[in-house]
């Protein structure tokens, strides 16, 4: 006796809904791959296709961003805070909609962190190209409180890495990391490393790429002087200065090193000024344009 | 109302003995425990996720639930003929369209207490207790009550009129709508003037608002209980907006001649 | 004189198709009490409306019809009525015995009266064994008896029977005549309509013959039927004129069974 005769019914009742669910899928797919192509053209040439290129194709761009917008709507406690809706006119549902829905701005607890990682893990699966979420994983990873998880993060830019092999952004996001814990000789190598591939896929005109080569260069320029190598050093000060020729403070180191004075602040105090400052810009939120403070730079 | 509840114990009849709650309820669960089950870069405890994507489905399955179940009431009563049968007994049809709701809505909210219920536990279960404030949830669940009984009613309501499936496909289309784009519409309003505006405007006050119910945001991210001036009015609108949808059910309904054929 | 049903003057007309249809013109009709009446006519004829207006399912363009006094459409006229659809079909996912209970609730009986009167319905109709089982596994002809038993379960004085026998084995067909007998034995007022002009001249004490929505004949069946002609015989000659008489046949019960396959307003 087969399995259908034994369970005519069963099969019976389940037949349509196996055949429309299948549809359902397969037009899904089909649309994702179709209608994003156009909206990404290059986002599904990579080396390596994984199961969400196959049902995605090119929409997985947006279901990644989809689900980095979520992180950073639970970073806000479910507030988006995107009140671009002042002008609209007031009235009685918009009244307690305001009271039922919260709309005020709120960053959740540093022991709560966490909680964002589920949404910056399914959107690392759906997009694995974009760099940014690896870069606000693994910087919350490291840096909260709460959650204290250093190897977390390294486990994020090395899997970022594998990803994106050829991107200098994560090179720098580890360097940094590593310059936090104090591991100079691997810092050296991610700079060097991010200096190389820069400017990977940006355009180096572009404001990112521009302030991720400075981030690079000053960096990598400190480190020299706290190894003695002044003449490497002095080099990458150049290149800084050229670079950004309103700086005064560039043009001013450059004069005592050239001289071979010691500087009034030392490399490493430099640097650690630094993290702790990118570390204030990064958690800060421009209430006013709050959706973008995940992509400050270093 | 023994007449009412004699009729809404039909419809309860019907749905236990139909699959399609418990499909959902296990689907859920499925759900649920695939959520928990995750691990996330190897942390435990994470429930904020838990929750947002449990009320999510709890609100998707509700909302299946009660369409499907309410726009069937009164067609299958047609098509299987069984209509003249219980119009024939002392039953008035305003005893009839109020007990096939009634009917609905509990199954409905019936079925989205279990959601819930499997919801806690698989929150208590990953987070504690702490993780879900007992106030808020008590609120969050009473008004997704309020919207199941304006969903049913307008299920019901079309249903009155049209072919069960023209029916949910009506109900499916004009609640996704209310939901998604109404709260958007005072932008619309801005911008419009004229008799463009006025259109708008009319709309816009007489489609339900589904947004004011929802109270998802705040069980996920712990923001604390709504005032109870707010929440009473919620549920007041909620109570109006549906009786009026009953009366208006009642009004397509009252001298309606069946047709066994029209819907076969 | 108190009469079980009173329709006068009624008339019910339709919208169809940018016309009108006139399903019953001037229907004047009164059944006593503890009689048997049969109710019969071509398709088409205006018989199943008549019978929803009178249990209020349709109101009537102009004319009245009331039911042991009150007015058809209110709820309370249908206190006293038991009715078996056409086709009659019911919740097939509740057993016989839930389905009674769901009926008696609705005429608001108290819980003992209930149970006892479950018992008797069951009994009455030959199907106790099977009460407890889901509907959804019954026969045609159970489907049949758990529908009567419905319709009989608040002991109605006045039972109204669309084609009870529709689609029943020539078994059924009897259980059914027997059991409409009974309830006339009982001083029930029985109405019911049937293309089985057999059984009504078996069971009737009076025919109303409908044709085009109006009332043709009436009366007892032996004043309206001549010395050795059939009530099918007389049908034929009323409805389709002297000609269509020649068409008939000894055994043109077969005609009847033909009609009632075709399609019913």
């Amino acid at each position: 006796m087969t399995h259908s005769a034994r369970f005519p019914n069963l099969t019976g009742r389940l037949a349509p809904w196996l055949i429309l669910a299948a549809l359902g899928t397969c037009s899904f797919v089909l649309s994702c791959r179709l209608s994003f192509a156009l909206v990404a053209p290059g986002a599904h040439a990579q080396a390596d296709i994984t199961v969400a290129d196959q049902m995605l194709g090119a929409a997985r761009v947006a279901f990644g961003t989809h689900f980095l917008e979520a992180a950073d709507i639970y970073y806000h406690a479910g507030g988006t805070g995107r009140l671009n809706d002042s002008d609209w006119p007031d009235t009685w549902f918009r009244t307690l909609s305001r009271q039922i829905v919260p709309r005020e701005y709120r960053h959740i607890e540093t022991d709560s962190i966490a909680e964002m990682a589920p949404m910056l893990w399914v959107a690392m699966r759906a997009d694995p190209h974009n760099i940014e979420t690896y870069l606000i994983a693994a910087y919350w990873f490291a840096t909260s409180a709460g959650l204290n998880q250093p190897e977390l993060a390294h486990e994020v830019l090395r899997e970022g890495r594998r990803r994106n092999p050829l991107n200098y952004r994560i090179r720098l996001e580890q360097a940094l990391l590593f310059l936090r814990e104090g591991r100079l000789a691997d810092a050296r190598q991610a700079l060097d490393s991010a200096l190389a591939l820069w400017p990977s896929q940006e355009d180096p005109d572009s404001d990112q790429a521009r302030q991720g080569k400075i981030y690079a260069l000053t960096y990598r320029a400190l480190l020299h002087e706290s190894d003695n190598q002044v003449a490497e050093a002095i080099a990458l000060w150049k290149q800084l200065a050229a670079l950004q020729p309103d700086q005064t403070d560039i043009e001013k180191r450059l004069a005592l090193l050239k001289s071979g004075a010691p500087p009034p602040v030392q490399a490493s105090s430099v640097w650690q000024r630094m993290l702790r400052r990118s570390d204030l810009i990064r958690a800060e939120c421009n209430h006013d344009h709050h959706h973008d403070h995940h992509h400050h730079n270093p | 109302m023994t007449k009412v509840l004699c009729i809404t114990r039909i419809v309860w009849l019907d749905m236990l003995r139909r699959k399609d709650v418990y499909v959902l309820l296990i689907l859920l669960g499925a759900l649920l425990t695939a959520l928990v089950s995750l691990n996330i870069f190897g942390l435990g405890g994470l429930v904020v996720y838990v929750k947002d994507v449990g009320l999510l489905a709890t609100w998707g399955f509700g909302w299946i639930l009660a369409v499907h179940i309410a726009c069937r009431c009164l067609p299958q009563e047609e098509q299987r003929g069984t209509i003249y049968a219980l119009l024939a007994k002392p039953v008035t049809r305003l005893q009839l369209v109020v007990g096939k709701w009634l009917g609905a809505w509990s199954v409905t909210c019936a079925a989205t207490l279990a959601f819930y219920a499997l919801l806690t536990a698989m929150v208590v279960f990953q987070g504690g207790t702490a993780a879900l404030d007992g106030a808020v949830l008590i609120q969050g669940v009473l008004l997704h009550g309020a919207v199941l009984a304006i969903l049913c009613a307008l299920g019901l309501l079309f249903s009155t009129r049209m072919h069960q499936d023209a029916a949910a496909t009506l109900t499916y289309v004009l609640s996704f709508a209310a939901f998604i784009i109404l709260p958007r519409m005072p932008g619309l309003m801005a911008r419009a003037s004229g008799w463009h505006g006025t259109l708008v405007s009319i709309v816009y006050h007489l489609l339900p608002h589904f947004e004011i119910f929802d109270m998802r945001k705040r069980m996920v991210h712990d923001w604390g209980a709504v005032n109870g001036a707010t929440f009473l009015t919620v549920l007041l609108y909620g109570a109006v907006y549906t009786a009026l949808l009953l009366a208006i059910a009642w009004l397509a309904f009252r001298k309606k001649r069946f047709s066994r054929e029209n819907l076969a | 004189m108190e009469f079980a049903i009173e329709i006068d003057n009624l008339n019910v007309r339709f919208p169809a198709r940018g016309s009108t249809v006139q399903a019953l013109d001037g229907l004047s009709l009164r059944v006593g009490l503890g009689e048997a009446v049969g109710f019969i006519g071509p398709n088409g004829a205006g018989k199943t409306t008549a019978i929803h207006v009178l249990l209020g399912f349709i109101e009537p363009s102009s004319g009245h019809a009331k039911i042991f006094g009150q007015d058809s459409r209110q709820s309370v006229a249908r206190e006293r009525i038991g009715y078996l659809p056409e086709h009659p079909d019911t919740y097939r996912f509740l057993t016989g015995r839930e389905l009674l209970r769901m009926a008696g609730k609705l005429f608001l009986m108290k819980e003992k009266n209930l149970r006892e009167r479950i018992d008797a319905v069951l009994r009455l109709v030959d199907i106790e064994q099977a009460a407890d089982r889901r509907i959804g596994t019954y026969s045609k002809g159970m489907l049949q008896r758990i529908c009567l038993a419905q319709a009989l379960i608040n002991n109605p004085d006045l039972v109204i029977l669309d084609e009870p026998t529709g689609g029943l084995d020539p078994l059924g067909r009897m259980d059914i005549r027997k059991l409409i007998a009974r309830l006339r034995d009982e001083g029930k007022t029985v109405f019911f309509s049937s293309h089985e002009l057999s059984e009504v001249e078996l069971v009737c004490d009076r025919v109303a013959m409908l044709a085009r929505g109006r009332l043709v004949a009436e009366g007892p069946v032996t004043d309206l039927v001549a010395p050795g002609e059939s009530l099918e015989r007389f049908f034929l000659r009323t409805v389709a004129g002297p000609q269509s008489e020649q068409r008939a046949t000894p055994t043109s019960r077969e005609m009847g069974n033909r009609k009632q396959k075709g399609h019913r307003p």
